[in-house]
């Protein structure tokens, strides 16, 4: 189940609380960009 | 669309590449756009203006505030395939990597948009333009590897996703944002 949305946003989510110090601008990007999941 | 077999292999990568080149146009002209806009605005009002948007946003996305924003409500067409087997799938990939070609079900990336525009610096406007790309080919390789309809998992799920998300975007929006204010 690792390819769950549910499971794949706690994941990144996660990574970018721990990553936002260190490259915030990508996990700012990449949450957005899998935000938008729902549009295909 | 995207479960079809022809989303393996090379054409799949193809699409993902496509996906990283996409968003990095975009960021790339909200970047040459936002230095000529942010030339006689100081920065605190820069992101002050962000953080207005990130507002906004939030109260349209709980139903507090009802409007629309600009989005391009069709699909790419299917007409890029025409350029062949990889070729075609890497332009369906810049077209919905750039984010301005087809539909945008979350307000993150017009945050995201207005953040590149106003403050981020280039090199954290390229690593947007790549996270976005990545973060949506995320959802492509997921939805191919999921053993089921992924999509209606996240149709199912969406209200948690998209906290999580918001979550994960808020941590990155304060980490751009913290070199600023700290110092």
């Amino acid at each position: 189940m690792f390819w769950h949305p549910l499971v794949l946003a706690s994941l990144l989510a996660t990574a970018a609380l721990g990553g936002a110090a260190f490259v915030p601008w990508l996990f700012l990007g990449a949450t957005a960009g899998f935000a938008t999941s729902g549009s295909t | 669309m995207l479960s079809s077999p022809v989303w393996r292999g090379s054409p799949a990568l193809a699409f993902r590449a496509g996906l990283l080149v996409g968003g990095t146009i975009t960021a790339a002209v909200l970047l040459v756009v936002g230095s000529l806009l942010r030339a006689p605005i100081p920065e605190p009002a820069r992101w002050a203006v962000v953080a207005l948007t990130l507002v906004t946003v939030a109260l349209k996305e709980t139903g507090v505030l009802r409007f629309t924003l600009p989005e391009n409500r069709r699909l790419v067409p299917e007409s890029v395939f025409r350029l062949g087997r990889l070729l075609g799938p890497f332009q369906f990939g810049v077209e919905m990597g750039t984010g301005v070609r087809t539909y945008l079900p979350s307000g993150l990336p017009y945050v995201a948009a207005m953040s590149v525009l106003l403050t981020a610096p280039w090199t954290g406007a390229v690593w947007a333009g790549i996270g976005f790309g990545l973060g949506r080919a995320l959802m492509t390789t997921a939805s191919l590897s999921f053993p089921g309809d992924w999509h209606e998992r996240w149709t199912r799920f969406r209200t948690r996703l998209a906290l999580l998300m918001a979550a994960g975007f808020l941590a990155s929006l304060l980490g751009a944002a913290w070199p600023v204010f700290s110092g």
